[in-house]
């Protein structure tokens, strides 16, 4: 990863559910950094535990949910604040979202409050976080609606929700999640929900933002074909913890561990039409609430070995800047 | 949104025939001779054709039904069989009584509901909601007869705080609003909590999370204004509610409302007035529905932008 200090580093962080049915440990010690400027993409499948890695980045963790442990560490100019010690209504934690770290979600067609003009709910951000007059946060959010290629952005912003498109909408939230310069801007699968020609313009969008905000970004999907047009580095989750993370070539030519070479392989190519089969992962994904023996992937792995369901194989670099959770590329313990 | 008020203005005419028919018919469909009925049973048989000749029973239902109809649209509701006083004379300040009564207990519902559905909501499975929702189900089950009766006794007996009955004062409405008023309250508590639970779940609360609003503005901006829709209808229905079952509490507070003009008119078989009764009952209840309506227009703009 880069050789800048990190804006945020996360360090052992252990999201924990305490429900009836017992203790989901949705993210369960997970370690990253992401550099200013740059694009962190999270992968994995569905309940991996990369959304809740991202809301307890925000300070989001609803109950039942709590952070059993680890550090959020944001590195301001002169201090360090870890997020993770913050009362997550406090005005500490509430002057950090949507200001210095800003968030989007997949769902632009309800994440947006239906009964708010969109340019009111832009406006909202702004004064929420800057001293500025009406007037003055209505003209920079006619002007954010201007950046994220909304156009007539004067009329859109006394527009309602429901008479935007879906990619309309997800450039209002960009919109909205850039009002105030965020230094981290987390998408949380932003493209999902969007046709595929919407999800290149937004994904061209935030490359454009990146640059010109100079934002680093954590993207969030399980679109590995997103991560290879967006990410400089990427972390692969599997059941609340990371299996290998590396930069985003190392991790498309040289992946590692079963799992990611698992999801590369059900990726349909147009390079091998009809030449060879789309391989799918065997088995689902244990539930959270099982007590973890070894390592997580060992039921579904196909190279699984006697260790993997004794030991947990712990995340170790493969090879310089690039880590994977797996005791193949080892030598012998 | 002129329109919508346009459109639903014109819907009220419609409505209003109906009932109109509906009161005519019940005059005809109710067992026995009108005549007789208004002459009295042992009535000389004399005074019954004169009757029928005077009020017009001999000719053919749909001259009468034409005949009432011209009436009514021109503000003639009959006169009343006891007093000889038009209908319209003795039900109009009845009304202004019980619309008085009504209005001030739904506003007292509305204002306890939504601070309690809220707080509510906002401490969810939490204790303070456990209580809450105990208290309003206490107020769902005790019927209005029961409060005002332990309302008269504690307030007015035990403590002589408030009077007991009469409506010469503001201490008058004290009681019999917070008797209308409670069971209303309840019913919405639990409406506004399971509606703002409801609301305070979905993705635009996160997003308004996200951005860094404080709680206070989240609920009570954010989510209360999208919880409002279900509730607005709850409220309507509830006014309506509140204006029929006004009888039992205008009984208990000897309150000079319209519910009690009409419950004595049926024991008194003063038919016109009942007609008069229920026609206004019905008119609020259709105003009512209207001022719901644009409230939800209000509330929703993809109601009013549709």
């Amino acid at each position: 990863m880069g050789a800048a200090e990190p804006l945020i580093e996360v360090k052992d962080l252990k999201v924990h559910f305490h429900t009836e049915d017992g203790v989901a440990r949705a993210v369960d010690g997970v370690d990253f950094a992401i550099a200013p400027e740059r694009t962190l993409g999270v992968v994995g499948e569905s309940g991996c535990g990369k959304s809740v890695t991202a809301r307890a980045v925000m300070g989001l963790i609803d109950a039942p949910g709590r952070i059993v442990q680890g550090e959020i560490l944001l590195r301001r100019q002169s201090q360090v604040v870890d997020i993770s010690k913050l009362d997550p209504r406090g005005r500490e934690i509430r002057g950090i979202r949507g200001n210095e770290i800003a968030m989007i979600f997949q769902e632009p067609m309800t994440s947006l409050n239906p009964v708010f003009k969109i340019g009111d709910q832009i406006v909202e951000a702004i004064l929420l976080h800057d001293r500025i007059g009406r007037r003055e946060a209505r003209e920079r959010a006619v002007d954010l609606l201007a950046a994220v290629g909304i156009p007539l952005p004067r009329q859109r912003f006394e527009q309602f929700p429901h008479q935007l498109s879906g990619g309309m909408r997800q450039r209002a939230m960009i919109a909205m999640a850039m009002s105030c310069n965020p230094r981290l801007l987390i998408a949380d699968e932003p493209t999902t929900a969007l046709d595929v020609t919407i999800q290149a313009q937004v994904m061209d969008l935030m490359n454009a933002l990146r640059r010109d905000f100079n934002t680093a970004i954590m993207f969030i999907t399980h679109d590995l074909g997103v991560i290879a047009g967006m990410a400089d580095d990427v972390v692969v989750m599997y059941l609340g913890r990371i299996v290998e993370s590396a930069p985003v070539r190392e991790i498309f030519h040289h992946p590692k561990h079963p799992y990611t070479r698992g999801l590369m392989g059900s990726i349909p190519s147009l390079a091998d039409w009809g030449a060879r089969r789309l391989t799918a992962i065997e088995g689902v994904v244990p539930s959270p609430f099982a007590e973890r023996q070894g390592c997580g992937f060992a039921p579904r792995c196909p190279h699984a070995m006697e260790i993997c369901r004794t030991r947990d194989p712990g995340l170790e670099d493969v090879a310089p800047g690039h880590a994977a959770a797996c005791f193949l590329h080892r030598a012998a313990p | 949104m002129i329109r919508l008020i346009v459109g639903r203005l014109l819907f009220m005419v419609p409505a209003a025939l109906l009932i109109i028919t509906f009161l005519f018919a019940l005059f005809h469909l109710i067992p026995g001779d009108p005549a007789v009925m208004l002459a009295g049973d042992n009535a000389p048989r004399s005074v019954v054709d004169g009757i029928r000749e005077a009020y017009g029973f001999d000719q053919p239902l749909h001259i009468q039904y034409g005949r009432y109809m011209a009436k009514v649209l021109q503000g003639d509701l009959g006169i009343s069989n006891y007093t000889r006083d038009p209908v319209v004379n003795s039900v109009i300040p009845r009304i202004i009584n019980t619309a008085q009564l009504a209005f001030l207990s739904m506003l007292f519902a509305m204002v306890v509901s939504l601070l309690l559905g809220c707080v509510s909501a906002m401490y969810w499975n939490r204790p303070l909601d456990k209580i809450v929702t105990i208290v309003s189900l206490l107020g769902i089950c005790t019927p209005v007869f029961v409060t005002g009766l332990l309302a008269i006794y504690f307030f007015s007996i035990y403590l002589d705080w408030l009077p007991i009955s009469g409506m010469s004062s503001w201490r008058h409405f004290i009681l019999p609003v917070i008797t209308l008023g409670a069971f209303q309250a309840a019913v919405l508590t639990r409406m506004v909590r399971s509606c703002m639970v409801d609301a305070l779940g979905k993705d635009y609360i996160t997003t308004a999370r996200a951005k860094g609003a404080p709680e206070l503005l989240v609920v009570f901006k954010h989510a209360l204004r999208n919880a409002l829709l279900p509730i607005v209808t709850l409220f309507g229905l509830g006014l309506g509610h509140t204006l029929g079952g006004s009888v039992v509490t205008e009984t208990i507070f000897n309150w000079p409302g319209l519910g009690r003009l009409m419950v004595n008119s049926i024991l008194t078989r003063d038919l016109p007035i009942t007609q008069g009764s229920i026609f206004f009952f019905a008119m609020i209840f259709i105003l009512v529905n209207l001022i719901v309506d644009l409230v939800y227009a209000w509330v929703d703009p993809r109601i009013r932008y549709d």
